[in-house]
């Protein structure tokens, strides 16, 4: 057997093929590599740190046990975002479905229960829950973020903080480059609207 | 470590809003991140140990290969067997012989070897009765003896051969 080559100064590519050869200092590797933006995308898009770092340990579970299917025409780090992204929308919906039901949630017994987890019409403030995350994310600019719809935030988050290209965000979210162009400036225009009170 | 934006950004962009974005922290899971990982990952098998158990399996999956291995495998496990019965009960002819290797050499040795496997074959015909058996019939058992260890070394190296054909014909239709 080969020995691994100097993995950290590799491409993508090159790693992902020692990995399929068996080697696991390469499932390290990309580990290593892809931890911290795809735990960031999901931590951003689910705003719970607990929740982001169980969906960050499925979607590296789930890429790299098919690694043997990843193909190499494509970019490793296009997959891998959007398995992120998918466990994090596909959560978002499910939180919404819990939480926005006009009856409260299924296993919701009692009428308080009911009533606590039911649809609150024309309430949009942040819950005490949402509050806490938010400091704990930090700045105003990451609040700002946190308001933003998932499609927005997904887009201005692979754009802005991992620096993604649009073709390439276009392929991650699985949506037309015009539209990931739109979705970019709208959440742009939001963000600077958020934003105006503190500039001034 | 602060990741490294990947595409410069446009000039049309607000200034002060790409400020924050850039600075914005990135997020690392805890401690030991990817062992728990990898706890949940398969790694494949190099691909020579691959090869290896990728034939195992279909020479295993192939019922009439055990037609021809099984008498080998009875075969080589009675001589396993006899072997150490003798060694057992003849320890002072396996030290002589082992002088005797010692001291001249190989072609010693082999002798030895000759005269150890001569003994074994007395041993095993005395435990057998064959002792009494009258040297045609001897040969006879021989003979068919030999006959079949052929016959199933054609029928394992035909098995085998239609094996690696069907496998390539399937390579080829992929």
């Amino acid at each position: 057997m080969q020995p691994n080559p100097d993995l950290s100064g590799a491409t993508d590519r090159a790693v992902v093929q020692w990995a399929r050869n068996g080697s696991e200092a390469a499932y390290r590797e990309l580990i290593r590599r892809y931890q911290r933006p795809v735990f960031s995308l999901i931590y951003r898009m689910v705003r719970d740190r607990e929740l982001a770092e169980d969906l960050t340990q499925e979607t590296f579970i789930k890429v790299l046990n098919a690694i043997d299917r990843y193909k190499p025409q494509f970019k490793f780090s296009s997959w891998i975002f959007k398995i992120a992204n998918n466990a994090a929308i596909d959560q978002l919906r499910r939180k919404e479905l819990q939480t926005l039901s006009l009856e409260g949630r299924p296993d919701a017994t009692t009428h308080d229960r009911i009533q606590a987890t039911s649809l609150q019409l024309g309430d949009t403030s942040e819950s005490p829950l949402e509050e806490v995350e938010a400091r704990e994310l930090g700045s105003a600019i990451e609040r700002a973020i946190g308001r933003l719809r998932p499609e927005y935030r997904a887009c201005i988050i692979l754009r802005h903080v991992e620096g993604r290209p649009y073709d390439e965000i276009a392929r991650i979210l699985d949506l037309p480059l015009g539209t990931v162009k739109t979705y970019i400036h709208r959440a742009r225009a939001e963000l600077q609207e958020i934003l105006a009170p503190l500039k001034e | 470590m602060r990741h490294e934006p990947l595409d410069p950004r446009p000039p049309e962009e607000d200034p002060v809003l790409h400020q924050h974005l850039v600075l914005l922290e990135q997020f690392s899971p805890r401690l030991g991140f990817a062992d728990r990982v990898l706890l949940n990952v398969w790694l494949p098998l190099p691909p020579y140990l691959a090869g290896i158990r990728e034939r195992a399996q279909s020479l295993l999956a192939a019922r009439r290969i055990w037609l021809f291995a099984a008498p080998f495998l009875v075969g080589a496990a009675v001589t396993l067997v006899s072997t150490v019965v003798f060694v057992a009960t003849h320890p002072q002819f396996v030290a002589t012989a082992w002088g005797w290797f010692v001291q001249h050499g190989i072609l010693v040795a082999w002798q030895a070897a000759t005269s150890a496997l001569a003994g074994l074959l007395a041993t095993l015909l005395a435990m057998l009765g064959v002792g009494s058996l009258s040297g045609a019939t001897v040969a006879a058992v021989a003979s068919t003896a030999v006959v079949l260890w052929l016959v199933c070394a054609w029928g394992l190296s035909r098995t085998l051969r239609t094996d690696v054909l069907h496998r390539n014909s399937l390579h080829a239709q992929r």
